[in-house]
């Protein structure tokens, strides 16, 4: 069993994290999908007021043990970080004094803009960024064509894989990689996911394509 | 208690028959009936106003007892100045209240009776509803939920004030249940509302009668019982079939030839089955083998209701020979021409299986007549035990259990959409609902918080809240809060379902709804993938406007839809009863040859279990090591054995990977053989923290998504909605595990866990079987799976175990697919070398 299992593209090797984050050793950053913070507040302010409202805590929590596990130059955090653009509003003053903590912690802190998040939230640090490229992977949050060699990795897309083991049926989040491409797992603590047959996940994955399961903290490639 | 009765007995026999109108007997003489005991004594009941639970055999008017004082009183009024409810009929089916309509409309329009009657189910039509709101009709006809819905508006105080009488009927189906539950705190609100009233509760025959009185009673008081008996006793048979009974599993197609032939003997029969699924098969296998063509029907819930309803006015008609039906046509709808019953598979309880003969000669003093078709041996024993227990006059049935707090939360806001209460008058209100008599403050306080906004450590803005509360109590925050409860009123939760659309052809471009079918099993389907519904074999194309779609496919094999449910609980005195035929070869006469042959081979190959110990056998099959305990305990029983024992083996390295149980055995299968019982059974595995085990087990999760749904937590997902980008709804499992980690002693978890540890564990009872069996353990290897271990073995439904041999499976899988890329790694050198 492994916490991590690295892969080798076309520019360069990515750490799979069984805890749901990609890590590129070369430059030292730490990949995150899909935070959705407050995204229970969110379902609370629609109608479902009993939600218990700890997913914000909890994706934070989770978020700093990695960055100290890791001690990256750089964090990016793939897009949909806020479910949506009142979230900031929600945001209490302590979850909001600990993201940016976590923010200035890093040399270098980027958030993607995602559909859920056009903006960030004002006074929260960190570059805001559409996209950015570095060492040849094209980092987004919906599935962008790369250029020439590029490799992209993006979020937005949950991926989830159902299997069966010798009988035995699983369902876990998983990483999803095509020729030129990996989505990554959505991070957030309330987020659903949506299964890798979906057509949305097919469309996007080309070549010989690959699942990288998370279960328990731990990765697990599986063939699909 | 002892002197109430004592004083009703004395009332009995010296009170002077209620005086009932002429035009009544008249009415009762032209239809060549007379009144019966039961039905003057309600008159009576009614006049005296004692709350009343009426206990007779199915059949024979029990309905029309109750309506017959309504009517008599309703009859003499004039018509009214304002219209006001007076009677409200309470059914569990919604069916029912159809069918009552139809029965009462005659006796209104034979005397010319000045009496309106409305139906208010989730069938109504707006407009009718609307219609009702502003003329209420004087007998309204609905079910639990749709009455809850009523007492949520604004209006319920005016609307309900003047109710004279309250019928509840088929009461023994659902009162011990959350739908119980549900109906007892509604009938609290309405002693309230309408404090005169007089309630009936109309019930088979139960095995403790003084609960379902106390339950039937309001403010305290145990309503008085009056019951009638059957004066002819039942005949049942178990079928002698020509081929073989098959060993395990539940199809009872090795019997069809057989189930035809007493379908041909008879003039109209019902042939219960316990699944759906069953009911598809058999009804397949029944035309496949009716040479002439006789009018057999199929009946189960999953049907659209005008099927439905189509088949139930042909048997009512007597135009159906037979009709293969769910436990759908146990209650209510008189056929007046079954002269049989076949019960299909285990009948699981005495008192179920009285209810299915009574389908039959529905006359109070002519037997009822049933044959039992077992569909593998164990069953077979279950049969034979099961007629003498109706011999003996046994009852079984489900027990009275304290309300359900998921029950109350939603209670609670229902009360809540109707106007300003104080949490003083809401928990008094509550406690005269007697499954609440015990309710504590400090819970009730919970719960109320629960209600209001979650109730968690962690607060939430106010105007995200479900309630507001001032001085003057507590209300609903918002009418879209309001709407969203009306929405999601009820107990039953289910999995989410999708319409079921037949197409002519595949090309067509219309068709008709014919039901609809679990979403689960949807998924599960890939297009042109065929599957069995209402009665034929249909091909899946796909779904559009949330609906399937699928065409008839006759010549095709079908994937046989893995339908929920048939999983009844057989009651503890039937299990204790199989295993004492089972040990003692001397009672086996009482079964049909090839099941005492079947036990001659088990006592040749391995042993047959003795009435005291246990017999625990291991072999191996296929995969697995495989151990199987043959407790003959009860499922209660086995379910926590299971988490105890595969807990210990996880602990000793066994790597446990399921354990499935039935009534009679507990099946564990592991990665590595276990060769010597151990202490696997030693008492102190009950020392270990089962808590922590269970809490983590999938079991304790899916009872909290049914009490997350039921408080309104979250919502049953609407049907056919697709899993969208949106990803709005995500699972109870993550709210589970957030919970756990953050607020372990959160209201809603401690229900789930008491739930389970109620509804799903019996630790006393294990605890006495433990330490009965000490060295009274047969621990026997085989070569492979004994006689008696097969049946449990095709099992379905198994409890998995999440430990090591989950990461041990896991593993092994990524070491496959790593190989795999090893090898693609050679073939890539060779190709570019």
């Amino acid at each position: 069993m492994a916490k991590s299992h690295t892969i080798k593209t076309r520019v360069g090797e990515v750490i799979l994290d069984g805890r749901k984050c990609a890590f590129l050793p070369k430059s030292r950053t730490l990949l995150m999908g899909d935070l959705h913070f407050e995204k229970a507040s969110f379902l609370q302010m629609n109608g479902h007021a009993p939600l218990p409202a700890y997913d914000t805590d909890d994706t934070l929590v989770r978020l700093e043990h990695l960055i100290a596990d890791y001690n990256p130059s750089h964090v990016a955090v793939l897009g949909d970080s806020f479910h949506d653009e009142e979230a900031g509003a929600r945001l209490s003053q302590t979850h909001f004094d600990h993201i940016n903590t976590l923010v200035n912690q890093c040399a270098r802190f980027t958030w993607i803009l995602g559909n859920h998040d056009p903006s960030i939230p004002r006074g929260l640090d960190g570059a805001q960024e559409d996209h950015i490229v570095i060492d040849g992977f094209l980092l987004t949050h919906l599935p962008e064509t790369p250029e020439g060699d590029e490799v992209n990795i993006c979020g937005h897309l949950h991926p989830k894989l159902k299997f069966k083991v010798r009988g035995r049926r699983f369902s876990h989040p998983c990483f999803a990689r095509g020729e030129n491409r990996l989505i990554l797992p959505s991070f957030g603590t309330f987020t659903g996911g949506l299964y890798v047959d979906h057509p949305a996940i097919v469309s996007e994955l080309s070549g010989e394509i690959h699942y990288y399961v998370t279960a328990d903290e731990a990765v697990f490639q599986i063939k699909g | 208690m002892a002197e109430s009765s004592l004083i009703n007995n004395t009332l009995e026999t010296l009170y002077v028959p209620p005086r009932v109108p002429d035009r009544f007997k008249d009415w009762f003489a032209g239809q060549g009936w007379a009144l019966r005991e039961y039905q003057n004594y309600m008159i009576g009941a009614y006049e005296r106003r004692e709350d009343t639970l009426l206990i007779a055999p199915t059949g024979g008017g029990k309905t029309l007892a109750g309506f017959l004082p309504s009517l008599i009183e309703l009859g003499k009024h004039s018509k009214a100045k304002t219209p006001k409810l007076h009677t409200l009929y309470i059914s569990p089916l919604r069916a029912l209240t159809n069918d009552i309509e139809r029965n009462l409309a005659r006796p209104i329009e034979d005397m010319g009776l000045p009496i309106t009657m409305g139906i208010r189910t989730g069938d109504t039509k707006q407009y009718q509803r609307t219609k009702q709101r502003k003329t209420p009709p004087d007998i309204l006809l609905t079910t639990p939920e749709s009455l809850m819905l009523l007492l949520s508006y604004e209006n319920a105080p005016d609307y309900f004030a003047e109710l004279q009488m309250i019928i509840i009927d088929e009461m023994h189906s659902f009162a011990t249940g959350k739908r119980g539950d549900f109906t007892s705190l509604a009938l609290a609100r309405l002693k309230t509302l309408a404090p005169d009233h007089v309630r009936f509760g109309l019930s088979a025959t139960v095995a403790k009668p003084q609960d379902a009185a106390a339950w039937l009673g309001a403010n305290g008081q145990c309503a008085h019982i009056h019951e009638v008996t059957s004066a002819a006793k039942p005949e049942i048979d178990i079928i002698s079939p020509e081929s073989r009974f098959p060993l395990g599993g539940h199809n009872p197609r090795f019997a069809v030839k057989d189930i035809y032939a007493e379908i041909k003997s008879s003039r109209s029969v019902i042939v219960f089955v316990n699944t759906r699924a069953q009911a598809e098969m058999l009804f397949q296998n029944l035309w496949q083998v009716n040479e002439d063509n006789l009018p057999i029907g199929l009946y189960h819930g999953s049907l659209a209701r005008d099927i439905r309803q189509k088949t139930e006015s042909l048997i009512a008609s007597g135009e159906l020979r037979a009709v293969v039906s769910t436990s759908a046509l146990e209650m209510g709808i008189d056929w007046g021409d079954v002269d049989k019953i076949l019960q299909i598979g285990a009948p699981k309880g005495v008192s179920r299986l009285l209810q299915r003969i009574g389908r039959s000669n529905h006359r109070l003093d002519e037997p009822s007549r049933a044959v039992m078709v077992p569909t593998n041996p164990l069953e077979a024993v279950e049969c034979a035990v099961s007629i003498d227990a109706i011999a003996k006059g046994r009852r079984d049935g489900e027990d009275y259990r304290p309300g359900a707090m998921d029950v109350a939360v939603q209670y609670i806001i229902n009360r809540a959409c109707a106007g300003k209460v104080k949490p003083r008058e809401l928990l008094r209100e509550i406690r005269s609902a007697w499954p609440y008599r015990n309710l504590s403050k400090a819970d009730f306080d919970k719960l109320l918080s629960f209600a209001e906004d979650g109730g968690y450590a962690l607060k939430t803005y106010e105007r995200f809240h479900r309630l507001k509360s001032s001085s003057r109590g507590y209300s609903i925050a918002s009418a879209q809060q309001a709407r969203r409860h009306r929405m999601n009123i009820g107990t039953i939760v289910e999995y989410a379902k999708l319409k079921v659309r037949r197409m002519a052809s595949p090309k067509s471009k219309r068709g008709r709804i014919i039901g609809e079918i679990e979403e689960r099993f949807v998924i599960n389907l890939n297009p042109g993938d065929t599957f069995m519904f209402g009665g034929e074999v249909l091909k899946y194309h796909g779904i559009r406007d949330m609906a399937l779609q699928a065409s008839p496919a006759p010549k095709h094999r079908p994937k046989v839809p893995s339908y929920a449910g048939g999983m009844m609980p057989l009651s503890s005195y039937l299990a204790t009863e199989v295993r004492r035929m089972v040990a003692d070869p001397k009672t086996w006469s009482r079964l049909p040859d090839q099941i005492r042959d079947w036990l001659t081979l088990q006592s040749a190959y391995s042993e047959l279990p003795k009435s005291t110990g246990v017999l625990v056998e291991a072999f191996f099959d296929r995969h697995d090591r495989v151990m199987v305990l043959h407790t003959f305990e009860g499922r209660k029983v086995n379910q926590a054995l299971g988490f105890l024992i595969t807990r210990r083996m996880e602990q000793q390295g066994y790597k446990p990977l399921t354990f499935t149980i039935t009534d009679y055995a507990l099946t564990i299968t592991s990665l590595e053989p276990v060769n010597a019982i151990g202490t696997l059974l030693a008492p102190d595995i009950l020392d270990d923290n089962l808590n922590d085990w269970i809490i983590n087990s999938p079991m304790v999760k899916s009872s909290f998504r049914r009490i997350a749904t039921i408080a309104g937590l979250t919502e049953q997902r609407l049907p056919g909605a697709e899993r969208s980008m949106k990803q709005v709804t995500f699972s109870t499992d993550l709210i589970y595990d957030v919970l756990m980690k953050y607020e372990p002693d959160h209201i809603l978890l401690r229900i789930a866990r008491e739930e389970a540890e109620r509804d799903l564990l019996d630790l006393s009872r294990l605890t006495l079987w433990l330490s009965d069996v000490q060295g009274a353990i047969d621990f026997v290897t085989l070569p492979h799976a004994s006689p008696l271990a097969i049946p449990s073995m095709m099992q379905l439904g198994r409890e998995r175990i999440k430990g090591e041999a989950d990461k041990t499976l896991l593993d092994q899988a990524h070491r496959m697919a790593i190989g795999d890329n090893l090898l693609e790694q050679v073939k890539g050198t060779l190709a570019h070398g």
